[in-house]
């Protein structure tokens, strides 16, 4: 046998550091937005980072976990009602938001156990009755409003400092999104998720312990989905009704986005967060044939274009924003790579 | 005549290629065994061959035809037939029905239910049985029968005697000749270097993917055989029989 | 009396479920997919038996002969040319685009229907029952669909257990890759497997219309949560722990309607969830197809 050397393993560091500074800068920016720009856009936005946060949750799950919802509905629902109930108490709508988020987390856990006596997709349509469970449940009490939907008894006056909380409130749920699915892909536990996966019983055999990844990431992209829910729930300083909020729509709005966008990297969900944000915006009007404009737009992607536009674009020019990957190289070929890095997965 | 020929077959699983640049051929009515440690590439050959894995590069072709593009279920309608490893019958359905299903190409020959059950008594009484309540031993019986139920012309069978005690393997091996009798090709993989020796008309040694011994058994001596097997030299023949006595 | 009265309508409820979850039942013992359109194809077999009688005068019974067919074939197409594209691609393939189709379907309807409820109507034996006692009756519609659930329900397994096709459709269940080096074609197996399973959820989705009074276009997001529900009550991969999934199911659902107009659903959900929790193969269920 000949000796055998450590292979040498690159974590694209620099780039990683790059990217992260970048980052910073760059949320700082939009955390001054609202100084400088018209409210107009800034409300805009607050829609375009809660559609991110839901799109990079529901990647998470499925694009990282291999684990398909349809049910994260239950979150959004659970997310905006649990401001109600803290600003019903006396907290400010925005720290309402944070708590009802930190319930939902509390809630995701055990929720977690039932939800995995399922797989596949009989663990999808387990999710959607978890979430219809959760609605019957929220429209018995009156004080939510039974099954009228209610407003946010206390909220900011002033339109304009409302509307400026309400935009730091959904930069702030971005970032928890965007740093979770960052930090969680990049640590150990990145790893151990990937392979699961990839082949859920090899990784066991590894040594991995599924159970309790896919549990943090179940309960992870929860959070995430519940903050988005109080955002839009503060947004809309109340919710319309809860067949909305709780509605399975919200499940084709991220399925959508993320195929478009590109199932298992962290871009993919930016970007297909903004190409419907983009449709939303210019075809809403159409009422429900947008709706199954998207649902054939989502069977064509998932057919032809598997990858989703930032898949494509990765597969093939090896570009990545926020790598998460890893890459083993021969030692002897070390030398030879400079700093072009190759491709991640 | 040539049924079966292999050429430059290359293939694997992802990046990984498990077999590389592989040349063989089978005449009709010769047994071919392929030999070689775990992992040497012979199950992938023949699951190439069977159609369940598509090669990288290189050809088969088949009674003169080129079927590299023709899926596994076209292959078996053509006369190519695979007992996979593992036996992997059918659990749910009885031990009839596991032959009823391998009939499906429907093809014309000497084998029916009937001459099946002939020649293996011991399927033929087992035949109102449910598949998952059989040994080892009466699985493989099933499975092949069941494999010779589609009439092949090319007989693949992998790994036929693992994990089976010796008894057993000595009934299924002298069922053998009768399936031989019919002029059918049969490209066989087995760890037991000795039935090896004692039923092929030829032999090929895998190693770690690539090709590297072939001939009849009469003019390759046991030395050259265990070499190839090994990739150097083996301490002794003699314990390989006792690992598979101990099973 | 009212309790058994109760349980009585709930068992006959039971029946109409269990049809409704057969097929997806089969689909994914064969197939292994899951078909979150499941309830939105039953509303718009439901639709197409509207359209049938609008334009052709017929009753509902009768459409029940073209649209249930008419299903049938449009299931093997899709199987054929939509989802074994899907299956070859892995697992999350077939789920995005049978939700696709779930998202198509009703907001389509809504759009070409509105919201109103379309009428399916039962006929002459929406009214008559059979008298049991003083406190006893039961619909005679909820009885014959029972009994079409029975009767379909061994209809299937005798296919199962008897045809080459049925043979071939279990064999798949166990393994699909051997199935296919035995030169069985998969794909046609599979495209038989969604017809029925097509057929039958067509059958279950007009019976559900004529017992609901009519259709509207976003039933089927309910009805698929209860024929899943049924499957996991019942077990996976049993035919009749589906027709007692379906009966535990009705049962729960009509008895917490006695109690309160408001929780049916909700009870029915909660159960569920207590199968999973405390015995997640339900209560008949083993691994294989039978």
């Amino acid at each position: 046998m000949s000796n055998v050397t450590l292979p040498h393993v690159e974590r694209f560091r620099r780039k990683a550091a790059i990217g992260a500074t970048f980052a910073v800068i760059l949320f700082s920016l939009l955390a001054l937005a609202p100084f400088a720009l018209d409210q107009s856009i800034t409300t805009d936005w607050v829609k375009l980072f809660y559609l991110i946060s839901l799109a990079s949750m529901w990647n998470l799950l499925a694009g990282y976990a291999g684990m398909v919802s349809v049910g994260q509905q239950a979150f959004i629902g659970l997310g905006a009602y649990g401001v109600f109930v803290f600003n019903d108490m006396g907290y400010s709508a925005y720290l309402s938001g944070l708590m009802a988020s930190l319930v939902v987390a509390v809630i995701a856990f055990p929720l977690s156990f039932l939800a995995f006596r399922l797989r596949g997709g009989y663990f999808a349509i387990g999710t959607w009755v978890i979430a219809e469970t959760i609605r019957l449940i929220v429209i018995r009490f009156s004080s939510l409003g039974y099954g009228k939907g209610r407003n946010i008894s206390n909220y900011t006056a002033d339109p304009t400092l409302r509307n400026n909380y309400t935009y730091w409130m959904a930069l702030a749920v971005l970032v928890f999104a965007l740093a979770a699915s960052f930090t969680l892909l990049r640590t150990r536990m990145g790893l151990a998720l990937q392979s699961i996966r990839d082949n859920e019983v090899a990784a066991t055999s590894v040594g991995v312990n599924v159970n309790r990844v896919k549990r943090i990431v179940y309960v992870l992209a929860a959070t995430g989905t519940a903050g988005a829910g109080a955002v839009i729930c503060v947004q809309g300083i109340g919710i319309a009704s809860p067949g909305e909020i709780f509605g399975v729509s919200y499940s084709a709005f991220m399925i959508f986005m993320v195929l478009i966008g590109g199932l298992g990297t962290i871009e993919g969900p930016v970007i297909g967060a903004l190409v419907y944000f983009m449709m939303d915006k210019y075809f809403s009007q159409q009422g429900l044939w947008y709706l199954v404009a998207l649902g054939l737009m989502a069977i064509f992607v998932t057919l032809f274009f598997p990858k989703g536009i930032w898949g494509e674009i990765n597969a093939r020019w090896k570009v990545s924003l926020f790598p998460v990957g890893y890459q083993v190289f021969d030692r002897k070929d070390v030398k030879k790579l400079g700093s072009k890095s190759n491709k991640e997965e | 005549m040539t049924l079966f020929n292999a050429s430059k077959l290359t293939a694997g699983y992802g990046d990984l290629k498990a077999i590389s640049e592989i040349n063989l051929t089978v005449s009709q009515g010769e047994l071919l065994a392929l030999v070689g440690a775990n992992g040497a590439g012979k199950t992938t050959f023949l699951k190439t061959t069977a159609g369940s894995i598509s090669p990288m590069s290189g050809s088969i072709f088949y009674k003169g035809d080129d079927i590299i593009g023709l899926p596994d279920f076209k292959r078996t309608q053509l006369g190519i037939s695979l007992v996979p490893e593992g036996r992997r019958l059918f659990q749910s359905l009885s031990v009839e029905e596991n032959l009823l299903v391998g009939a499906a190409p429907n093809r014309k020959g000497p084998w029916n239910l009937k001459s099946v059950y002939d020649l293996l008594p011991l399927v033929a009484n087992l035949k109102g049985r449910n598949s998952a309540r059989l040994s080892g031993g009466e699985q493989q019986a099933v499975a092949i029968g069941r494999a010779l139920m589609s009439n092949p012309d090319l007989l693949l069978l992998d790994e036929v005697s693992l994990g089976l005690a010796p008894i057993v393997v000595d009934q299924i091996y002298s069922a053998l000749p009768d399936i031989r009798k019919q002029g059918l090709g049969i490209i066989l993989v087995e760890q037991d270097l000795k039935r090896t020796i004692g039923v092929a008309d030829r032999i090929a040694c895998f190693l770690e993917g690539h090709l590297i011994l072939e001939g009849k058994p009469a003019d390759l001596t046991h030395q050259q055989i265990t070499d190839a097997y090994f990739g150097h030299s083996i301490s002794s023949f003699s314990e390989n029989q006792e690992d598979m006595e101990a099973h | 009396m009212t309790w058994i009265n109760s349980i009585m309508q709930g068992v006959l409820l039971g029946g109409l479920f269990a049809m409704s979850a057969v097929g997806l039942s089969l689909a994914f013992g064969v197939l292994r997919v899951v078909n979150l359109a499941h309830g939105d194809l039953m509303t718009l077999a439901a639709y197409l038996s509207y359209i049938t009688m609008k334009y052709s005068g017929m009753s509902t019974w009768y459409s029940l002969l073209i649209v249930v067919p008419g299903m049938a074939i449009l299931g093997y197409i899709v199987q054929r040319v939509l989802l074994q594209k899907a299956l070859k691609m892995g697992e999350l393939a077939p789920l995005m685009v049978t939700f696709g189709i779930a998202i198509i379907i009703p907001n389509s309807l809504m759009q070409i229907f509105s919201s109103n409820v379309q009428q399916l109507p039962v006929g002459a034996l929406a009214t008559s029952s059979i008298q049991l006692n003083n406190q006893i009756s039961l619909g005679t519609f909820p009885i014959l669909t029972l009994l079409m659930s029975v009767v379909l329900i061994a209809a299937i397994q005798q296919y199962l257990a008897r045809t080459k096709m049925g043979r071939y459709m279990r064999a798949a269940a166990d393994d699909s890759e051997v199935l296919r080096l035995m030169g069985v074609d998969h794909r046609k197996v599979y495209g038989y497997a969604m017809g029925i399973a097509f057929a039958t959820l067509a059958l279950a989705g007009i019976l559900f219309g004529m017992r609901q009074g009519g259709v509207s276009p976003f039933d089927g997001q309910i009805t698929v949560l209860f024929a899943f529900e049924t499957v996991i009550i019942g077990g996976l991969g049993s035919l009749w722990g589906t027709l007692l999934g379906g009966i535990v199911l009705g049962v729960a659902q009509t008895i917490a309607g006695q109690i309160s107009p408001e929780i049916p659903l909700l009870v029915g959900n909660l159960v569920f969830l207590a199968v999973l929790a405390f015995r997640p193969n339900g209560l008949m269920g083993k691994q294989a197809l039978k």
